[in-house]
């Protein structure tokens, strides 16, 4: 083989081997940065946790049509299409990912935006184009979402979702230099409470107590109880089942309030809802409240609103409300939170009512006993010598350190 | 010096040697006091039981403790520091001493009108005595120390004081006419015991015990008392008191 007839042969892998240079040293020039989030990322979430959940995109969001506001800055931009990708699954600065005619799974976000322009970008996104494809496949160019984006999603756990920022080559649809990517996470599910199990009566105070539950996307719950009705107009009083008609009182008396009791809700059934809490609940019954949108939405609203609660953690299966009004029956639901801030449907309600109880002292009083009043209080008392003495220095002393504290 | 005074005076060295050797080696069954440390101290870590005598106060028409705790006692945890002030050579110490002291009963609160459904009350009703004790303490080691007898008997008397409160829920508790439950009385305090020294069982681990933390003997003990606590500083007195035993680890040092 002459070196002639070999330098041709050879020529193809030159060919590849420039053709790879040059497309390195465009992919070196064109580099796009995003700044740190900030407030101006999106509408301030309130949420706490990580940036991720921070900035995320829960059901409320997705349902108010958030639009997210990226500023890219991109160098030297001289070739390409700047697009927005996204996808749960692929990493979209692959071709492949993004362009495969079968098993495509990224999906695009945003349209073009003019090119070649160096510098600062402003780029929206909408929240419903984040989670429009999950689980789908995804249309070859960009589509926007509606409202019903909103609701796709399989499982109760959040989704992060990736976004890709990319100069495109319009031809080869090759990724063109350095991108960048921002993981956001995305719940449309809240999670599902589960039942009140049992509610212990105390003087002037109920222990609610809850079961357990293996979904794992629950942040918080929120106990919440009504302003109360006096026994005697909450009907009869039987010993009640933990069943789905309520606890303790009345057995079907106990009406659920706040929201609908652990169906998917619809419009109607919040409505119905709204209307057995205002036989139950004469201070508040907020129809408007509960009925939160006439949209088809599985998230209940929020009934911490209307009524009083507390917010206890995922491991926590109880919480006592203290101060209560005995023989005043309350009526409590629970509702869980995930860390998106997606509150689910409330569970069955429950009833129950505190009732007075005695105690030792209650006891010795009615025998007679009149001991009691506290150490230094003024009172009759027989002292003598160093006993008086030592007594009263301890009392002085004990009187001295409670006016310092 | 002449070589017979030389030779005799060598065979007297040699002859005295194994004498000397022994003098070097540890003597475990020796004096044990030739290796202790100075004792001036004593604490007592204390169990027992404790049922106040409430119910004994003059004038109750019932017996409000036994009706609403039935007829266990609780537990008692204490803690008592001694000084052991002075020694008198062939008996024992003598000194003062604190002790405090806490016990507490509790149970569930009865609902006042029974429930028509069925339901248990969630609420619980408590009594805490904090008792305490300014004490002369005066323990009989000699049979101890002079003779190696591990017994030691000893007598306590002095001034007790018990702060009370009863409560419900963790809140407290007052009578209809707002009497907080509440109070503090005192009284005697007096006890006596026997300690059991458990040095006997290993002399090894005892001296070291003493010469890495100081501590001189170790006991176990067994003691009954009366605390009769009748007196209140104001008011009238919940008889806080009670007549017991306890039990529990000595160590002195």
């Amino acid at each position: 083989m002459t070196l002639f007839s070999r330098g041709v042969r050879a020529l193809p892998s030159y060919a590849l081997a420039v053709a790879a240079l040059v497309s390195g040293g465009s992919a070196l020039a064109q580099t796009i940065t995003l700044p740190s989030p900030t407030t101006d990322f999106r509408t301030a979430s309130g949420r706490t946790g990580t940036t991720e959940v921070i900035y995320g995109l829960s059901r409320a969001d997705c349902e108010a049509d958030l639009v997210y506001t990226f500023h890219p800055t991109i160098a030297t931009w001289s070739t390409g299409e700047f697009q927005v990708w996204a996808s749960n699954t692929a990493d979209c600065k692959s071709k492949d990912a993004r362009t495969a005619t079968s098993n495509r799974q990224c999906w695009q976000v945003a349209t073009p935006t003019p090119a070649f322009i160096n510098g600062s970008l402003t780029v929206p996104i909408k929240g419903r184009d984040l989670v429009s494809y999950v689980g789908k496949s995804p249309p070859d160019v960009y589509t926007p979402a509606d409202v019903t984006a909103c609701t796709n999603q399989s499982g109760t756990a959040a989704v992060k979702i990736t976004l890709y920022f990319l100069i495109v080559d319009s031809s080869s649809k090759e990724a063109l230099g350095t991108g960048a990517s921002y993981g956001l996470s995305t719940d449309l599910l809240a999670p599902s409470a589960p039942d009140i199990t049992s509610i212990e009566v105390k003087n002037q105070a109920l222990k609610v107590n809850w079961g357990t539950t293996t979904d794992v996307d629950i942040l918080t719950y929120d106990i919440c109880r009504d302003d109360g009705v006096p026994v005697a107009s909450a009907g009869v009083i039987d010993a009640g089942t933990p069943d789905g008609a309520g606890l303790g009182v009345g057995g079907s008396a106990c009406a659920p309030i706040g929201g609908d009791a652990g169906t998917t809700s619809t419009t109607g059934d919040a409505e119905t809802t709204a209307d057995a809490e205002a036989t139950l609940d004469t201070g508040t019954p907020d129809a408007s409240a509960i009925d939160a949108s006439d949209t088809d939405v599985q998230v209940s609203p929020d009934i911490t609103t209307t009524l009083t609660c507390a917010s206890e953690g995922k491991g926590v299966t109880s919480h006592t409300f203290d101060g209560l009004d005995n023989d005043k029956v309350y009526t409590f639901v629970l509702k869980a939170r995930d860390a998106l801030g997606n509150q689910g449907d409330v569970g069955a309600a429950a009833c129950q009512y505190a009732s007075t109880t005695s105690n030792f002292f209650d006891a010795y009083s009615a025998a007679g006993g009149q001991a009691g009043g506290g150490f230094c209080s003024i009172g009759h008392g027989s002292l003598t010598g160093l006993t008086s003495i030592a007594m009263g220095v301890a009392c002085l002393a004990l009187l001295r350190r409670k006016r310092r504290s | 010096m002449n070589l017979r005074f030389v030779t005799l005076n060598a065979i007297l060295m040699l002859a005295s040697l194994p004498a000397r050797a022994d003098e070097f080696a540890p003597k475990f069954h020796a004096d044990p006091r030739r290796f202790e440390s100075p004792q001036n101290f004593a604490v007592e870590l204390r169990l027992g039981r404790y049922r106040p005598s409430v119910d004994l106060e003059p004038g109750l028409k019932s017996q409000p403790y036994r009706e609403v705790f039935g007829d266990s006692a609780s537990l008692y945890m204490g803690l008592e520091f001694d000084w052991q002030a002075l020694r008198i050579p062939y008996f024992g110490t003598i000194g003062p001493g604190i002790a405090v002291g806490y016990m507490d009963n509790t149970t569930t609160a009865p609902f006042k009108v029974p429930r028509l459904d069925g339901a248990a009350s969630g609420s619980t009703t408590s009594l805490e005595i904090f008792p305490a004790q300014l004490l002369g303490v005066l323990r009989a080691d000699a049979l101890w120390r002079e003779w190696g007898i591990p017994v030691v008997p000893y007598f306590k008397g002095g001034l007790g004081v018990a702060r009370w409160r009863s409560f419900s829920d963790g809140i407290t508790s007052s009578s209809a006419s707002g009497v907080a439950a509440k109070g503090t009385v005192y009284g005697y305090y007096i006890a006596g015991g026997a300690a059991f020294n458990l040095n006997v069982f290993d002399r090894y681990t005892a001296r070291n015990f003493d010469q890495r933390i100081g501590v001189n003997n170790t006991y176990v003990f067994f003691e009954v008392y009366t605390a009769s606590l009748e007196s209140a500083f104001t008011g009238k007195p919940l008889y806080a008191g009670t007549t017991s035993w306890t039990a529990g680890l000595l160590f002195e040092f």
